[in-house]
């Protein structure tokens, strides 16, 4: 394991922004820098999973990912794509309107930026027609959508809706996650949901194809 | 006086129902024999002559009258029957109040922003959310430590009312000094904005005094007719004060991070002022006992060393500060408080009240059985999708783990909204059918 691994494992936020700092100095592939930190990032799930971490340290692991990725956009090729300049974006992830849940979101967003995904952040509590035009706007081809709320399945299930009057060009795909299962799939029309974001990447990574990773060395 | 005889007196002045008009001898009878069975429950000095059933009822009268949310929420005569209609059909030992159906005119006129309630985004029929976010920036604990009433009138007022927004504008009052050092401080309140926001304060106030009159006479109501209230007072754990409505959750857990320091001293600047509100509380309504809801303490949300670090030491200061005053901490712990228990051991035998939630209490019974009185925890999943039978068996269970000589209160384990009204009888039933200790 390499120290920034274990920094990022460690959730050393300073040391790690130091590594990522260096390393770039050094001249390494902003992709294996990346990979290094989700091999941090992998480590953290692994202990929350077997009760050694706490939810405290996923949100934090995530903020220091993002913080990371701050650093490093400039070098990668495929910029990460933040709210502030929405440009092109291979996916639009967002929690829908009426819940505000956001931890397992930003989780999955910072792994979905690890594979090399360029993810539009929507953010919380988006209504269905902004949904709508943020997919129009950077042409993503895969919308994610989180919810924990019983009571915002109904507004999930609208946002599907109005996805599917696009024109079947786009061929947007939707993927549900969060507090979900098969009926609430069926119940919003969405193409796929999952309980854990892992899975939630090896189903973009499938429907996107692995085109951002060719350019890893 | 010494913390326990300020304790029994405040329990004597809950008990003597002075300023109730009973409706009839039996009334008062009743009253004074429910309080005194909470008050043995807690005070662990050998149990009552049953298991006292309270269950934590959230919207429960609202949905089981058939009305909605929204009208409860605005319509204070229509709350007012659903709770005596609650109460009277099912006759709990004490029953929660009003609180939980708060004014919706009221928040309309300060156009207040971090919570959707039915017709301000959500429907009709469900329940009010709040909406997380940083109300309070990583920046300004400085600005809180120095001056929380400062902080909270100037800065945060402004973010959560739309229309106190002017609040901004105000001068500091502590720069009220000498003559020469008087007049600048209310050169804001001559703006016609700031103006403004005040009337907007004075047609609050009114509408939070006919909400306030109505949930009055529904304690005078239920009260008379020989049921006492659960709870006198309320108020938090300084760290769910910070990162409920201030920090938010994202940021409370970045801040144990990214500056402990600066946390720690704000939750310290926030404790005697938890203590001032639960004693203020629970001694205007001269009942002893202050709700305080636990949130970010829970079993997978902190480390051990985090909630030994930053969630326990404050808590535990308000606790104590409460019970010096006579007051009886009623914490409900939300989630799970396993791994918890040995450290919350840490406190005066009889003085507090654990409402757990998922905790498991036979051994919330073992560790903590001869400091506090605990309470709980029939699952809502129960509740709600059970049958009576099922909630019935379940109680049984409790009662014997749980309830064994006494030191417990059977309860559910969350706030009870919408579930079925057989459901809820058979939750109290059981405690009637089976608590009896003699
Ligand atoms: C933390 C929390 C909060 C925090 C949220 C902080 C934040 N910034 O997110 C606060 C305190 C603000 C909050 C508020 C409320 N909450 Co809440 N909350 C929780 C809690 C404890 C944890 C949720 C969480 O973050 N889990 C950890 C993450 C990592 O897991 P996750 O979200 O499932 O995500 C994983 C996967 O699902 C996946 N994923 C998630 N989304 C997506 C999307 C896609 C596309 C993909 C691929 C993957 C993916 O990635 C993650 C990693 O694997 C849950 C209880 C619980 N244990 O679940 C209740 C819970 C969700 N809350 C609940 C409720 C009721 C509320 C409130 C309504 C309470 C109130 N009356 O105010 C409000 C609602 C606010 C709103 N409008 O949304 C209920 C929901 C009940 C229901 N069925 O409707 C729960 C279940 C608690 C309960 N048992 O009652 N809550």
């Amino acid at each position: 394991m390499g120290p920034l691994t274990l920094a990022m494992a460690e959730l050393e936020e300073k040391k790690v922004l130091e590594l990522v700092r260096k390393a770039i100095g050094e001249d390494k592939s902003p992709l294996e820098i990346v990979e290094e930190c989700r091999q941090g990032l992998k480590i953290v799930g692994e202990r929350y999973a077997t009760g050694e971490y706490f939810l405290s340290d996923l949100v934090m692991s995530a903020e220091i990912f993002q913080e990371a990725l701050k650093v490093l956009e400039p070098f990668l090729s495929v910029a990460a794509v933040f709210p502030e300049n929405p440009g092109e974006a291979d996916i639009v992830f967002g929690t829908v309107e009426g819940d505000i849940h956001d931890i397992g979101k930003n989780i999955t967003i910072s792994l979905l930026r690890c594979e090399g995904f360029r993810v539009y952040d929507a953010g919380v509590d988006i209504p269905p027609d902004i949904f709508l035009n943020i997919v129009q706007e950077t042409g993503a081809r895969v919308l994610g959508l989180s919810a924990l709320l019983t009571s915002s399945f109904e507004s999930m299930r609208r946002t599907v809706q109005l996805i599917r009057m696009l024109p079947p060009v786009h061929g947007v795909k939707v993927l549900i996650g969060g507090l979900v299962n098969e009926r609430v799939c069926q119940y919003v029309g969405a193409d796929a949901w999952v309980r854990e974001a892992m899975e939630g990447v090896a189903i973009c990574r499938r429907w996107l194809g692995m085109k951002v990773l060719v350019s890893k060395k | 006086m010494k913390p326990e005889e300020r304790q029994e007196q405040m329990f004597l002045s809950w008990l003597s129902g002075k300023g109730i008009e009973f409706a009839n001898p039996q009334a008062e009878k009743d009253y004074k024999e429910r309080v005194m069975r909470l008050k043995e429950a807690i005070q662990l000095k050998g149990p009552p002559d049953r298991v006292p059933v309270c269950p934590l009822t959230g919207l429960f009268p609202v949905y089981y009258s058939g009305i909605t949310v929204e009208e409860a929420m605005y319509d204070y005569d229509k709350a007012a029957d659903a709770w005596k209609k609650y109460v009277l059909d099912f006759k709990p030992d004490a029953y929660v109040g009003t609180v939980f159906v708060p004014p919706g005119r009221f928040f309309e006129v300060l156009d207040y922003k971090i919570y959707r309630w039915p017709g301000h985004g959500v429907p009709p029929d469900i329940s009010y959310q709040f909406l997380e976010a940083e109300y309070m920036k990583a920046d300004e604990y400085d600005t809180l430590i120095q001056d929380p009433s400062d902080f909270w009138l100037r800065s945060y007022f402004p973010r959560i009312f739309g229309v106190l927004k002017p609040f901004a504008k105000l001068a500091p009052f502590t720069e009220v000094l000498e003559m020469v050092m008087t007049c600048g401080s209310f050169i804001p309140f001559g703006l016609p904005e700031v103006q403004a926001a005040f009337k907007a304060l004075f047609a609050a106030g009114e509408e939070a005094c006919r909400w306030a009159a109505t949930g009055r006479a529904v304690d005078r109501a239920l009260q008379g007719r020989g049921f006492p209230a659960l709870v006198g007072g309320i108020s938090k754990a300084p760290f769910d004060i910070i990162g409920d409505t201030l920090r938010g959750t994202r940021g409370i857990i970045t801040d144990m991070y990214r500056r402990p320091e600066k946390l720690l001293q704000a939750l310290e600047a926030v404790v005697p002022l938890a203590i001032r509100m639960g004693v203020s509380s629970a001694g205007a309504a001269g009942h002893p006992l202050v709700f305080m809801p636990l949130h970010k303490g829970a079993d997978g949300f902190l480390s051990g060393k985090q909630f030994a670090t930053f969630y326990w030491p404050t808590l535990r200061k308000v606790i104590i500060g409460l019970i010096e005053e006579g007051m009886v901490p009623f914490l409900f712990a939300e989630g799970s408080y396993n791994s918890r228990l040995e450290i919350i051991r840490n406190l005066p035998r009889g003085r507090t009240v654990w409402l757990f939630d998922q905790t498991d209490m036979a051994e919330a019974k073992e560790i903590l059985g001869d400091i506090a009185c605990i309470a709980g925890n029939v699952p809502i999943t129960l509740l709600t999708l059970g049958t009576a039978d099922e909630v019935k068996e379940y109680c049984r269970r409790l009662l014997k783990t749980a309830g064994k000589d006494g030191g417990f209160i059977l309860s559910s384990g969350v706030a009870i909204d919408n579930i079925r009204p057989e459901n809820m009888r058979a939750l109290i039933e059981t405690a009637k059918e089976s608590g009896n200790y003699f």
